[in-house]
């Protein structure tokens, strides 16, 4: 299996034009994405947030930390058949041996899932570059008001060449909407900035 | 846009390389980034979130137990089988750096030494403020989205804004799975900037966006013949929910 070395690497897809198909004079050229490879999600421990409901935590462990990347992926009880879980992220080439970037998207039960990796697509050749891996819960009933979803989101990023992954160590953050009009509810429970000014209606 | 799909199983695992626009054509240190160079070294700090350590890695295009590699004349040290640094990191941001590497082994005698360049101080996101994991994901209104962060008076190279756009929302009815990446170039390191607007096309209602803040400098230089790079660079990660439209706030 290819070890997916990671170090920092946005610079160079995202300040250019760099997935163009011709690399400028004496540049690197884009990288052809064609290899499959597990990266590593070190340290698991995706901290859950609080305010979500005694459901919810009655299916974690106790200590409230999820400890691989397929639990924090269950279906929850809110009133739907659909499981919206999934994985996504990013990898991101850095210039030394080519430039570009991909995105992936797992949904809960996809085989590129593993307990502690993921499968992904890397450049065939060499590959040094960063990662960002997006983790969201199924839709869990708040418990003042069950029409109202709630979910979590983690994130991680990892830049380190001989990492070969993302530290699992992260905060996972509560957030909720209404499914039935589509909206977020931000009244007396959450914020928005606009023009660079915090508003908590 | 490429898109891989697996159709074996029930749900569709997608794999897209996202479209990628700049919304500058100044001309910027950053673009010799990709210049193609016999040794690179890089230094890396990231910071995940404002709620996490930055961590700064070393980067080369070599095997770096070959050589010594010395900033400002002091040997860097990194951490075991991780290229993480352990020392010298205060005296790289914020400060005029050289680098020197000096063969070992079968590569003894050979030497490679840069000029100096400055080397801005971390960047770190002050506004919008994230202080406890409540804050994290923050909704933003995209018009005028004003970005602040520590300015650096003596960063002449300006820094790197860029909008990453994965293709889900935080309302799922507004999911739009077309990835997009949008970069801008911030000329003055003032420590706050009005975003364009444009930053965010693309972009739907709700979309879950990593903002992120990245300053630097790079440096290209010859030395008998051969063309290397030198660079150091920071970079924060601010994810949040893009709204587009007030009246999804209740």
């Amino acid at each position: 299996m290819k070890l997916v070395l990671l170090s920092f690497s946005l610079l160079t897809i995202l300040a250019f034009r760099a997935c163009d198909d011709t690399p400028p004079s004496g540049g690197v050229g884009p990288c052809d994405w064609s290899e499959e490879s597990d990266f590593i999600v070190n340290n698991i421990q995706l901290k859950a947030p609080s305010g979500m409901s005694n459901y919810y935590y009655g299916a974690i462990p106790s200590d409230r930390v999820i400890r691989n990347l397929q639990q924090p992926l269950w279906k929850g009880d809110f009133w739907s058949n659909t499981n919206k879980a999934y994985i996504s992220g990013q990898l991101v080439a850095d210039g030394t041996y080519c430039t570009g970037q991909i995105s992936y998207e797992y949904p809960e039960g996809s085989s590129e899932i593993g307990l502690n990796f993921l499968t992904v697509l890397v450049p065939a050749n060499d590959f040094l570059g960063s990662a960002t891996i997006h983790i969201r819960s199924d839709d869990y009933k708040k418990s003042s008001d069950p029409q109202t979803a709630q979910y979590i989101l983690w994130q991680g990023s990892g830049n380190d060449p001989e990492f070969d992954g993302v530290d699992g160590n992260i905060l996972g953050s509560r957030k909720e909407y209404r499914p039935s009009t589509g909206r977020l509810p931000i009244q007396g429970v959450d914020c928005y900035y606009l023009n660079g000014t915090r508003i908590c209606p | 846009m490429d898109e891989i799909s697996d159709d074996s199983s029930q749900k569709v695992s997608k794999v897209v390389i996202p479209k990628t626009n700049f919304l500058s054509n100044s001309s910027n240190v950053y673009q010799n980034l990709v210049v193609r160079t016999e040794k690179t070294v890089g230094l890396s700090a990231l910071k995940p979130n404002a709620l996490t350590q930055q961590n700064t890695v070393l980067k080369t295009n070599f095997e770096p137990n070959n050589f010594e590699i010395l900033i400002n004349d002091k040997e860097i040290s990194i951490s075991g089988n991780s290229k993480t640094i352990e020392s010298l990191e205060n005296e790289i941001f914020g400060s005029n750096v050289s680098l020197q590497l000096n063969g070992r082994g079968q590569n003894k005698g050979k030497s490679v030494k840069s000029g100096k360049i400055y080397i801005p101080l971390k960047i770190s996101i002050t506004n919008p403020r994230i202080e406890t994991e409540k804050d994290l994901f923050p909704y933003c209104y995209y018009e005028d989205f004003i970005l602040e962060w520590n300015a650096d008076p003596n960063n002449e190279e300006g820094l790197l804004v860029i909008a990453q756009y994965t293709g889900k929302t935080a309302v799922p009815d507004y999911a739009n799975e077309s990835p997009v990446t949008n970069t801008d170039f911030i000329e003055n390191d003032s420590g706050r900037a009005v975003l364009k607007n444009e930053l965010f096309d693309g972009m739907p209602n709700t979309a879950i966006v990593n903002i992120i803040l990245l300053r630097g400098n790079v440096q290209i230089f010859e030395e008998d013949g051969e063309i290397h790079k030198f660079y150091a660079e920071s970079h924060e990660i601010l994810p949040i929910i893009l709204i587009k439209d007030l009246d999804i706030l209740e």
